[in-house]
């Protein structure tokens, strides 16, 4: 079972963290500037150094990767979107296969190194990424400057190049109109929040992902610790919605298990309607209301019922319609599995 | 509402198109919007050179009249500060040299510091490793700094955001 559908630390309110890392090869243009010949100098350095780098990596060219397997990718939030999308030549990824490594070869950067984890788990995971960090700096000649640190295409990155995210399910907050005033807490503490899916400001399913948006003048250690700061803060207060809400029980109980009720009876639900129900019924068993599911089974519905998610687990592309449908059917599968 | 390409699937995407005036509209399904490509269009907001206007209007103060023409070119990419500006990104390591000038101006604004002090490279000392440990002197400054970054934490946990947010801007101008 691989990390994404695994829990981790505050797992009720963390759902992963992720760790990046931006660095270019020295002597090289940036992508924006990169002739075909030298997209392949990057992409033949890198293909030679994976099997030094250890940690059990693949060297897969994204062109050896089928459409339907790079937007699972994407949907496991392994790779970006547009990274799956390119049609720039020379791109690869360099994976392992608990897929909690992941190093992007020509997205925006010469190299993203990303690391992944379930829950929140700041310090080890940066600890990993720097360890691979230090591997590869042997292996390749980075771009550095003695002022600016390690030079990114773009000036957002530069620096440490670091950016490090988690992703966070606060259906409390929302639910108790401290959503807004949560998200400008962080936002002034110099750290960008954005909704995972959909728009505005109240965002599909209630996940957000909280970033750092300093990269430049300050240390990994202090970035580190502002985002522990903020995620703790965060949690604290998701739970301290939570316990209200718990307070009201029997409104709370019919509302996650009519959405439960409906999340496993439907015969069709479209993507959008699973994301909500799954906020719901998500909710309910991190309080131990809805008691016929556990955090496991959570964790592979929400991914089990994304689009290339369905179609890779039956095994062919399916319209739409087909999808709708094939989502209820995995949905049964998977809360029935022992 | 029926599918205008397929007359099939019922239709949930509405692509509009206005080009020099002229409106186009296609009720599609989300089959044929893929298909012809047009269910992930991006923002019709250019942000690449969003971004790079952003980058411009706090650069201009320092913009030497050069700057503001094609003149100034990285001698290795050839980009041009207008490039920089339509995209938002540099060509390669050799612009931070060539355009330091606005550079520093942008980044200032961007993470309120122009220099790196994190992790180096073997070869270039980091200012990191050159911290001495608690135990030896520590300069007035780097115990101000430590007074201040305990400060922040307990106005985080006590909910003094308006403190933080200033402690925090005072910790900002002593690494600067």
């Amino acid at each position: 079972m691989n990390w994404y559908v695994q829990n981790g630390k505050e797992s009720d309110v963390v759902l992963s963290t992720r760790v990046r890392l931006s660095r270019n090869l020295k002597g090289i243009p940036f992508k924006t500037r990169c002739t075909k010949e030298e997209l392949k100098k990057v992409f033949d350095t890198l293909k030679e150094v994976t099997p030094l780098l250890g940690y059990n990596l693949k060297f897969i060219a994204m062109e050896d990767i089928d459409n339907l397997t790079k937007q699972t990718l994407v949907e496991k939030h392994i790779i970006s979107p547009d990274f799956a999308k390119t049609k720039v030549p020379y791109t690869a990824i360099i994976i392992n296969e608990e897929e909690n490594i992941c190093i992007m070869v020509n997205e925006e950067d010469h190299i993203k190194l990303q690391v992944f984890t379930s829950g929140l788990d700041v310090d080890n995971l940066l600890n990993l990424a720097i360890e691979i960090d230090e591997k590869l700096e042997k292996l390749v000649n980075y771009s550095y400057h003695e002022k600016y640190g390690y030079l990114t295409a773009c000036p957002t990155n530069v620096g440490t190049g670091l950016k490090i995210s988690a992703l966070v399910h606060i259906p409390g907050l929302e639910m108790t109109g401290n959503l807004n005033k949560m998200l400008n807490i962080v936002n002034n503490l110099g750290m960008n929040v954005r909704g995972v899916y959909g728009e505005g400001s109240k965002a599909e399913g209630d996940i957000y992902q909280i970033a750092n948006n300093q990269t430049l003048g300050i240390t990994e250690k202090e970035i580190a610790k502002n985002l522990n700061l903020i995620s703790q803060k965060i949690i604290e207060q998701e739970r301290i919605a939570r316990k209200y809400l718990a307070k009201n029980s029997l409104k709370l109980e019919d509302k996650v298990y009519r959405d439960y009720g409906i999340l496993v009876n439907a015969r069709r639900l479209s993507e959008e309607e699973a994301i909500e129900l799954l906020s719901s019924v998500k909710l309910g068993t991190d309080l131990g209301i809805i008691k016929e599911l556990t955090d496991k089974k959570v964790a592979e519905l929400i991914l089990y019922t994304k689009p290339a998610n369905i179609q890779k687990r039956i095994g062919k592309e399916l319209s739409v319609i087909e999808q709708e449908i094939s989502r209820c059917e995995i949905i049964k599968q998977i809360v029935k599995e022992d | 509402m029926l599918c205008q390409n397929c007359g099939k699937n019922e239709a949930n995407f509405r692509y509009t198109q206005i080009i020099n005036g002229v409106k186009k509209e296609l009720i599609l399904c989300q089959d044929c919007a893929r298909k012809l490509g047009v269910d992930n269009i991006d923002l019709p907001m250019n942000f690449s050179s969003f971004l790079g206007d952003f980058f411009n209007d706090y650069a201009e103060n320092s913009l030497l009249p050069s700057f503001s023409t094609n003149d100034v070119k990285c001698k290795t990419c050839k980009m041009t500060y207008n490039d920089f500006i339509n995209t938002g990104m540099f060509g390669c390591s050799d612009c931070y040299d060539t355009f330091s000038g606005p550079i520093d101006s942008l980044l200032k604004n961007l993470h309120g510091t122009a220099r790196h002090i994190g992790r180096g490279i073997k070869g270039i000392e980091s200012k990191e490793e050159k911290i001495k440990p608690k135990e030896s002197k520590k300069t007035s400054k780097e115990e101000e700094k430590e007074k201040l970054e305990k400060d922040l934490e307990k106005a985080i946990k006590e909910e003094r955001y308006e403190d933080a947010a200033k402690i925090r801007d005072r910790i900002k101008e002593i690494d600067k």
